[in-house]
This record gives structure tokens, sequence and C-alpha cells, in this order.
């Protein structure tokens, strides 16, 4: 499976991939992108199966890339990893077609637990 | 230079000061560290002997609400903290200056998300902005006003702070 992690911090996008392989995803493919736009490229590019993506970003927000997503018939599971977790938040996330939010600070059992619950 | 003391600030910078904390400490776990340790309230936001502090800002810029959320320390701080996001160890060779900019960035960017979760609950107009790095001192200006802890993360002495304008 290929997981497209999308994130403006090469930091944080290195923490998630650590966090993936501690929750057991080590065998994946990993793909980074450092914004929304860069992102919308390496979907069409290399179709991932899972994203993983940072709300706040410059030139385009992952809220911006999902609904490019969805209004263009792109249905690849999705998931925020985001230091906004906010109930207005997290019900906008879920009306745009978004499985999960992990918030930031996270856990190794918050991806455990929400690559899990959509079948991942 | 002073720039507004934590003992003159209103209860609402002291709230804010209180959940940038809080959020800080929540961070704490993810680095490796035990809690936050705070040192106290200071009453000047920079380095009382006049050094420049590095540190990263965000704000937090609401229709009522016109904040930044502060994270500063030493250069070598900055390089500690910075690796222990990244899982290094604090011996480990150091990291180049862009890679504690954007590791200490991001840490600011949750105190900041933190923080916001915890005081915005109900304000849906309040957006959290994008992590701004620097080395300097903050100049006082007439409608700056300021609240700041000093703190212990791991072995780190930082300070967080809590700008605002007055409007």
């Amino acid at each position: 499976m290929k997981i497209l992690i999308v994130d403006d911090s090469k930091a944080m996008r290195m923490i998630v991939m650590r966090h993936l392989r501690q929750a057991g995803y080590g065998d994946h493919d990993f793909v980074e992108a450092a914004n929304g736009a860069e992102a919308l490229t390496a979907i069409q590019s290399s179709a991932p199966d899972l994203v993983l993506c940072d709300w706040n970003m410059p030139e385009m927000s992952g809220f911006e890339l999902l609904q490019a997503l969805r209004a263009d018939g792109n249905n690849v599971r999705f998931g925020f990893v985001t230091s906004e977790s906010s109930a207005d938040m997290r019900a906008q996330a879920l009306e745009a077609g978004a499985l999960f939010l992990i918030a930031k600070p996270f856990t190794v059992e918050s991806f455990e637990e929400a690559l899990a619950g959509v079948g991942v | 230079m002073t720039v507004a003391l934590s003992a003159d600030a209103e209860p609402a910078m002291r709230s804010w000061l209180r959940a940038v904390v809080a959020a800080a400490d929540e961070l704490c776990a993810t680095i490796g560290y035990d809690a936050v340790d705070v040192l106290g309230a200071v009453d000047d936001a920079n380095a009382e002997n006049g050094a420049s502090l590095s540190g990263a800002y965000i704000a937090l810029v609401g229709d009522n609400l016109n904040l930044q959320v502060g994270l500063t320390s030493s250069a070598g701080g900055c390089q500690t903290l910075a690796k222990a996001l990244l899982g290094m160890e604090p011996d480990d060779d150091d990291l180049p200056e862009s890679d504690v900019a954007d590791a200490v960035g991001e840490i600011v960017n949750m105190i900041g998300g933190g923080a916001k979760r915890i005081m915005s609950e109900g304000d849906s107009s309040l957006k959290l902005g994008l992590p701004l790095f620097i080395n300097g001192r903050i100049l006082e200006t007439d409608h700056l006003e300021a609240a700041a802890s000093a703190v212990r993360i791991g072995t780190t002495d930082a300070r967080l702070l809590v700008l605002r304008h007055r409007v």
C-alpha cells in the first residue's frame, strides 16, 4: 500500500513516518508532499491508497486539497493529521469526506486506532 | 527595553498563557519529556541580559482576537528541542539551522493548536496561522502587551509567550 504524507514541515513528515513504522505500517511505501498543490500532483501521478494530510499549509491547505479531490471525483482514503482539533473542524473534515482527524501531538496509538478504524 | 509585564497582564492574557503552558505540557509526551516545569512568570518577554533569543511564533486571529504565541530559547536550546522532536539525542550532531527552524516552528504550531482548542471551543472565527522562526529581540510599541512564563522543557530553559496588540 502507498501512503502519501502531506505536511509543510519536513520534521513533521519524518515524525509521522516514524509513528507509522512503530504502528506496524513500516512495510508500506511512503510518498511525501510539502503542501496541497504538491500533493494534488503526487496523487494524480502516483495514485496513493491513503493520504495523511496537515490542515494549515502554504499554497493549498489540506482542506482545499480534500475539496479539490472530491470535486474531481477522486475518493482516495483521506485523513487529517493536524494541530487543530476543535469539534467544528472535525465536523467540517468529516463532512468534506475525510475519514478521520488525528490531532497533534499524537501517539503511535493514535495512528493504530485511526487506520484500523478505516480498514487500513 | 521591556515588553509588558506578566504580573500586570490582564486576566484574558493570563488565561491564554495558562492554555499555552498546558498545550506545551501535552506536547512533552510526544518529544519524550515529562511535564513542562514552570519556573515562573517573567517581567520581560526578552532575555534579561539583552541577548537575542531564537524562537518561533504563530498567529491566532479571530473576529475579536489577534495574538501571537511564541516559544523562545537560546540557539543551543532550540537545537535540543528540535532534536527531541525528531527523536534524536542531545549529543547527536547539530541540525542545520533550517531544520531547527522547521522543527521549532512545528513545536509552536502544536502549542498554538492546543491552546486554541483549550480556549476557543465555540469561537469558530479563530484561525491558526503558519509558524515563523525568528532570531532577535521583541521591540516595544505602545500597543503591544505580553504575558510570559519561564519554563524548562526537558533540560532546556525556554520562554512561552503570548503577545497581543491592544485595540
